[in-house]
């Protein structure tokens, strides 16, 4: 308790320092916790908006899971989604703007499955099409209708949205922002740490006293995050500790070095 | 850093009633700069020492020796460990928290094993503090203290260790004559109730003078005269 209240009283003088040191902390725990999520998303940011692709309307009677693996086993696809008909009466309605109604009614049924084919960057033309006309064999051309290819700009980065920016990055950035912020932040601590468990030492019976208030500082920031984080999302998860006995044992280091 | 003098318990006990400090032809070097030169010096328990000289004598570095601060470049340095017999210290340049208010830098000495409670930390700081004159000031900051607050501060840490040993660079540098004093009578209250070795070192060797102790005096590194006051 008595190491705690010191180790406040430094972050209390230090504001700055200690505002980053705690945030990056808890992003460290949160991050670790949540890395799957985050991963995704990050992936989704940087990716797969990039990636070229055409939808194909599908009748809701063909069997849309053979077709799925076929396509997906092509040279040039990337990925391919089924979205649910209920979704889709939107899409055929801008697809009637475009054919007519004529085309349309070739479709018999009034309900279709929707395919999202997505290709590889820089694909040729021919390629292309070969890739939509091997789909329209795979279904029958009156079972199907294929659209144009889209390729979604890469999202736009805004300037001074740092955010959007360190996510387009991706993960390892994310990771090493952080891992460079949680040490610089405690760089900049342990010198304030360093004095006052100096004075310490010098007026009380007691040793090693940098370590004990660093590290049960430390303890009571990350255990209260990583709690928080389970209560949010429940799941045990080896990353999270490996992160936390990491930040440990670096501050354990520390204390050693800095002893000398 | 200090050779501690261990061994069987007997022997050890006999050593630790001989004395505080041993120097055995201890010398400082500080790159082509020496602060100190062939010391040998014995402090026994319960002394008063003065250890005086001009600015640059090498006051503080032999008070840092003997602290364990620093280590000698040559010689050895005998002392006995610090959980046998506790040194405390008034820095030179005071080491006080500048944005803390003087109890909260006097609650640093606050050890658990050696006092009942709080309560009893901040009676007997309290009672320090109106002996010294400070105890209206004790909720002011240090930053906005003069230096002779400061000074009496970490005076009042210093003895709130209740140290076996203490060790004072300058603690009067910044008092009048009167409050000098005032403290050195606090310290010799304080040696003569509870044996405490005090180590003191001022550059004004005639206010030392007129204290009952002994004189080491340092020229340029060199012990140059080591006796009682009274015989200067
Ligand atoms: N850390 C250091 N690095 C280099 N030289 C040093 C260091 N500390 C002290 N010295 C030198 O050693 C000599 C003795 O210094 P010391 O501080 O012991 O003197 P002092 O008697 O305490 O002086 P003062 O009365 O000014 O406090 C001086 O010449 C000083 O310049
Ligand atoms: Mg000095």
């Amino acid at each position: 308790m008595f190491y705690l209240v010191e180790f406040l009283k430094v972050l209390k003088e230090n504001v700055i320092v200690a505002f980053i040191f705690v945030m990056s902390s808890v992003a460290v725990v949160s991050v670790s916790h949540n890395y799957k999520g985050i991963e995704a998303k990050l992936s989704n940011v940087s990716t797969k908006n990039g990636q070229p692709y055409f939808n194909a309307l599908v009748s809701d009677g063909v069997r849309v899971d053979s077709v799925v693996r076929r396509m997906k086993s092509l040279p040039g696809v990337v990925g391919v989604e089924t979205v649910k008909s209920l979704a889709i009466k939107k899409e055929v309605k801008t697809l009637e703007k475009i054919y007519g109604t004529d085309l349309l009614k070739n479709l018999v049924s009034s309900k279709y499955k929707k395919i999202k084919i997505e290709l590889k960057h820089g694909l040729k033309l021919k390629n292309q099409t070969l890739i939509k006309e091997y789909l329209q064999r795979l279904i029958g051309k009156e079972s199907v209708t294929v659209g144009n290819l889209k390729t979604p700009q890469k999202v736009k980065l805004e300037k001074g949205n740092i955010i959007q920016i360190i996510t387009s990055w991706g993960k390892w950035y994310l990771v090493s922002i952080l891992a460079g912020l949680w040490l610089i932040s405690l760089a900049l601590l342990v010198k304030p740490l360093k004095k006052s468990s100096y004075i310490m030492e010098k007026f009380q019976r007691s040793n090693h006293n940098f370590f004990k208030m660093f590290g049960v500082g430390l303890l009571s920031i990350i255990i209260p995050a990583y709690i928080a984080n389970v209560a949010y999302a429940p799941k045990v998860d080896l990353i999270p500790f490996a992160a936390m006995l990491t930040m440990f044992g670096i501050v354990l280091l520390t204390s050693a070095l800095v002893k000398k | 850093m200090r050779e501690v003098l261990l061994g069987s318990k007997k022997n050890y006990q006999n050593l630790k009633d001989q004395f505080v400090f041993y120097l055995d032809n201890v010398s400082v070097d500080y790159g082509n700069c020496s602060a100190l030169k062939d010391i040998t010096l014995t402090v026994n328990p319960g002394e008063i020492f003065f250890v005086t000289g001009k600015s640059g004598a090498g006051k503080t570095t032999l008070l840092n020796v003997l602290a364990g601060d620093v280590k000698p470049t040559k010689g050895r340095v005998f002392g006995v460990d610090q959980n046998v017999r506790f040194i405390s210290q008034v820095f030179q340049d005071l080491k006080l928290f500048e944005h803390r208010t003087c109890e909260e830098n006097i609650w640093f000495s606050y050890d658990r094993s050696l006092y009942k409670n709080k309560n009893e930390f901040r009676s007997d700081m309290l009672e320090l503090a109106k002996v010294l004159g400070i105890q209206d000031k004790l909720g002011d900051k240090v930053k906005d203290a003069n230096g002779g607050l400061k000074q009496k501060v970490a005076m009042l840490r210093a003895l709130m260790a209740r140290p076996n040993v203490l060790i004072a660079d300058e603690p009067t540098s910044s008092l009048d004559k009167e409050s000098s004093i005032k403290l050195f009578d606090v310290l010799n209250f304080y040696n003569i109730k509870r044996k405490l070795t005090v180590i003191w070192a001022s550059h004004n060797r005639e206010l030392v003078k007129t204290f009952p102790g002994k004189i080491v005096h340092l020229e340029n590194g060199k012990l140059i005269y080591s006796g009682h006051a009274c015989f200067i």
